[in-house]
């Protein structure tokens, strides 16, 4: 079912958690609530799950008023399934008797049930685990378990905060595959909680970003990615280098800008912008020992300051001589290529790999040189 | 392989060494006494003029052999299962009353449980003897007939008074097992569509059957070998209860050794089996209700006054306001009054308690020599066991380790009956080492009833504490002593404070123990008090009961308020060492990493 969030705000003792939150779910999709902590992202799943009243708002789910600023219809009564972070299987229940629940309370048939519960033990591959208790399966089983107690009695939608948060960084990699899988053959309206975004970058079909109870940016993975709207979004989704440069002029989707010398032409514009910012991706980057200005890209003098081996890159911390500002920055890149720390580079800045971003107050605070 | 297995046996003789105090300290204070008495029912003839080791069963063919003992085994049995089941019911209740409420009434039901936990059964029982006998308070005030209360004086009334004083041991359990109860639990059971009171029966109430089977078990316990309720009601109502017979075969004429010993034997059997049945069932099972995820149900809704908690009050009025309020009334009012105006009022009673004559002042200072002294004891060696339990694990602390556990189930009167066999046994005679009768007899009853206690209290203090913080002081050269004074009194000091002060008022009212080993003549302040209330004086033991309740409740609250400076003072210490760290700590953080 498609969900439809109209300002939805929500205060706890005088502090505002959520505020104005405008969202469309699409039926079907899978959207990831994206956000550090205290963003407002669990609260926002507790009120879609009815655990929650709203200050103000309005959340429609298919059409039917879930909440609004008078009425919350009880969680009951809402036909959706969660996931929670630690999986909250019942101990004293069996595999069955923990995914037959939600049938038994509407009262279905012993032959139905029997069948459903089959049923989607079979698409979380669990089939053999019917008299086993929770305390018996590994941390993956009893999140296949959570998932298949979740869907068994066919929610119209699936909510689940932060599901793999609880296991370790292997099972999370294979979870997220098998995941996946199983809520595609699902075809279920999702929702999911998470604060780490490669899990959303890699199983959403739309990222809602929140930050301090407003939403950031909304969008597929490759937007919020690619094109993300402000310094927050832009290190939020992954590496970036933040920097302040000078506008020399600007065009509708292109600007010219002055940094440590270097003249560059970067996508945006900053004619709509509070207070904009030029972002470059530490993968766009090079590092050499040549410096080969041309048309393509500038090359800035830099030194390398500390660097990291990750496997199957080299993450570089490079000061960057700013011959107008007198001032050195830092800034981030990833390289294939070793380079010892103090050795003289140039760094390679290709055009248009620099995008404008809204620095608004926090730029100050999260970008990385300078 | 010689050398290795040579140095291993080296080793294994050093560890025995190292708990060879604990283990003789173990074998005087429980071991002995409960293995003579334990002796006593298949040697019956080991405590005689003319020692024999021929073994018999007839002692326990004795103790059923007389229909008094057979009924007081049933009489103990059927009411320690009601009075279970029951104070499992109204201590679930007053749990979720509390645990759910706002913090004023919590802390209010909260208060009240603690109070009926420290209060001697026999007090309570007094207090309801006082309110409901013929002529007593309710009669007095109400103007009542005689022969209303006949009906309280019966197993039905013993069941009501013992349910609502095991309340606390149900209520602890549950309170705790209620807060970690992950509010996720009740909630996915929601989203599938369950209803709040399918929920209740289905999920939360299974959820919380490991605190339920402990609570309840513990009240099956305390009820089965429960003395002060024997001691007080059982004259009373003419219910034989096992442990007042295991009581009266050593203190009236004439002495039946045998029925003693194999009422002991039956009682520790019986209690035995409970425990063994509650494990039992957890056996293989899984109610593992918390995680690092785990959000408390508790604090869901946790402003309200609920039903749960107006129960609760109701309770705690029935458990703990009546019965003690009766006997502060029965110690103020005059022999005569018929109402509660304020010429009826009297402070004659305390007067007639605390005069020289009447030995009330006396066996108060008596005891509370002997609560000092075992206090004092118990606390340091409660320090030394639980010190060398955790730190140096060997097979012989962990022996010490299980006795301890298992000794902390054996009932009082079991416990101060074993010291009469074990101290007063022919064998001593020749090495002058026969102690019964004695101050030090009575002492080291003291000690062995509380130093289980202690030792648990101290473990839990101690398995807080990291091992490598003894391995650093090891590995800078001091000595155990150096590392139990430096390091870990320091550390626990709050703790053993609050060792002491649980022991000193533990014993100001302990009644089996002091009861059946005092020196003649020389009866310590709980005997007074059984004693004055066996010769119908109520009012004067009423009077002594809320002398010493007042003491106990000053002495509760120094200790509180000494244990809240120390982990004050422990807190402040550790915030002023976070804030001279900071500087250094900041310099760490911000300098560029690599």
């Amino acid at each position: 079912m498609e969900i439809e969030l109209k300002d939805v705000c929500k205060e706890f003792n005088g502090k505002k958690v959520l505020q104005g939150i405008d969202l469309s779910i699409p039926k079907g999709q899978f959207t990831a609530l994206l956000g550090p902590s205290g963003c407002g992202k669990t609260t926002l799943l507790n009120a879609l799950a009815g655990f929650l009243d709203i200050d103000g708002g309005e959340i429609v789910v298919g059409g039917q008023t879930w909440s609004d600023e008078g009425v919350t219809l009880a969680p009951e009564k809402r036909n959706v399934g969660m996931v929670f972070q630690d999986f909250a299987l019942w101990p004293h229940l069996t595999v069955y008797e923990n995914v037959a629940f939600g049938l038994k309370v509407k009262r279905r048939r012993a032959p139905e049930i029997a069948v459903r519960v089959q049923e989607v033990l079979a698409t979380v591959q669990m089939e053999g685990y019917v008299n086993a208790y929770p305390h018996q399966l590994s941390g993956g089983q009893k999140q296949r378990i959570a998932i298949a107690r979740a869907l068994a009695p066919n929610p119209s939608v699936l909510l689940m905060d932060e599901p793999l948060s609880s296991l370790d960084a292997k099972l999370r990699e294979q979870m997220r595959w098998d995941l996946l899988s199983i809520i595609k053959s699902a075809k279920i309206t999702t929702v999911y909680v998470t604060h780490d975004q490669m899990e959303a970058l890699s199983m959403a079909d739309q990222i809602v970003l929140l930050h301090d109870g407003i939403v950031e940016q909304v969008g597929t993975p490759q937007e919020l990615f690619d094109n993300p709207q402000t310094v927050f979004a832009a290190h939020f989704m992954g590496a970036a280098n933040v920097i302040e440069a000078e506008f020399r002029e600007s065009a509708e989707n292109f600007s010219m800008i002055q940094w440590s010398g270097a003249t560059l032409r970067v996508h945006g514009s900053p004619a709509h912008m509070q207070q904009p910012m030029v972002l470059f991706r530490p993968s766009s980057l090079r590092l050499s020992y040549e410096a080969t200005p041309s048309s393509l890209h500038s090359s800035l003098p830099c030194i390398i300051q500390a660097r990291a081996y990750h496997g199957f890159t080299w993450q570089y911390r490079v000061q960057v001589k700013d011959a107008t500002r007198q001032l050195p920055q830092t800034v981030e890149v990833w390289s294939a290529d070793e380079f010892a720390i103090g050795t003289q580079l140039f760094l390679h800045v290709p055009a248009e790999s620099g995008r404008l971003v809204e620095g608004g107050e926090t730029a100050k605070l999260t970008h990385l040189g300078g | 392989m010689t050398i290795s297995h040579s140095k291993h046996s080296v080793r294994h003789i050093r560890d025995w060494l190292g708990a060879a105090p604990s283990l003789l300290l173990f074998f005087i204070l429980i071991l002995y006494p409960l293995l003579t008495l334990l002796a006593q029912t298949v040697l019956p003839n080991l405590f005689g003029v003319h020692m024999s080791l021929i073994p018999s069963l007839s002692p326990l063919r004795q103790v059923f052999a007389n229909p008094l003992n057979l009924e007081a085994v049933l009489n103990s049995l059927v009411l320690g299962l009601v009075s279970a089941i029951f104070a499992t019911a109204l201590g679930t209740v007053c749990a979720f009353g509390a645990v759910r409420a706002h913090r004023g009434w919590r802390l209010t039901i909260d208060t009240g449980v603690w109070i009926v936990f420290f209060a001697p059964s026999y007090v309570i029982a007094q207090g309801w003897v006082s309110l409901m006998q013929d002529g007593g308070i309710a009669a007095e005030l109400f103007h009542l007939p005689n022969g209303w209360s006949h009906w309280f004086f019966s197993r039905v009334g013993l069941v009501i008074v013992m349910s609502l004083r095991y309340i606390p041991f149900v209520y602890f359990a549950m309170s705790q097992s209620i807060r970690n109860i992950g509010k996720e639990f009740e909630q996915a059971g929601r989203l599938l569509g369950a209803k709040r009171t399918y929920l209740f029966r289905k999920i939360t109430l299974p959820l919380m059957t490991p605190a339920l089977l402990a609570g309840a078990s513990i009240a099956f316990a305390e009820g089965f070998g429960d003395f002060g309720f024997a001691a007080a009601i059982t004259p009373q109502t003419h219910i034989p209860l096992i442990t007042y017979q295991i009581y009266a075969s050593l203190n009236e004429a004439p002495v039946d050794y045998p029925s003693a010993a194999g009422l002991s034997l039956i009682l520790i059997v019986v209690m035995a089996i409970a425990f063994w049945l509650q494990m039992r069932w957890m056996r293989g099972r899984s109610y593992s209700t918390i995680s690092t995820h785990s959000r408390a149900a508790a604090t869901h809704g946790s402003h309200r006054f609920t039903s749960a908690t107006a129960v609760s009050l109701v309770i705690l009025f029935f458990a703990l306001i009546l019965p003690l309020g009766s006997t502060v009334l029965e110690s103020l009012l005059k022999d005569s009054a018929s109402s509660l105006a304020f010429h009826n009022f009297t402070l004659h009673h305390y007067h007639q308690a605390l005069e020289l004559s009447s030995g009330g002042l006396g066996s108060l200072r008596r005891t509370m020599i002997y609560a000092a002294i075992s206090a004092s004891l118990t606390m340091v060696f409660g320090l030394y066991l639980a010190f060398t339990m955790i730190f140096k694990k060997t097979v012989a602390t962990r022996l010490v380790n299980n006795i301890m556990i298992a000794t902390i189930a054996v009932p009082g009167i079991v416990l101060a009956a074993g010291f009469i066999f074990a101290y007063n046994a022919v064998w001593l005679i020749p090495l002058h080492l026969v102690i019964y009768g004695t101050p030090i007899c009575l002492g080291m009853a003291y000690l062995a009833g509380s130093l289980p206690y202690a030792i648990r209290l101290q473990l839990g203090a101690m398995n807080q504490m990291s091992p490598n913080l003894l391995t650093a002081a090891a590995s800078l050269g001091a000595k155990q002593w150096t590392v139990l004074r430096r390091v870990v009194l320091p550390l626990v000091r709050a703790t053993a404070v609050a060792t002491f002060f649980m022991t000193l008022t533990g014993t100001m009212f302990e009644l089996p123990a002091s009861s059946l080993l005092y020196p003649a003549g020389y009866p310590p302040f709980p005997e007074t008090i059984q004693k004055t209330f066996n010769a119908f004086e109520y009012a004067r033991g009423s009077a002594l009961t809320v002398i010493g309740m007042v003491i106990v409740f000053v002495l509760y609250g120094l200790g509180r308020l000494l244990e809240s400076r120390l982990v004050g003072g422990e807190l402040q210490t550790a915030s002023r060492r976070r804030r001279q760290k900071a500087p250094s700590e900041v310099k760490a953080v911000t300098s560029p990493t690599p």
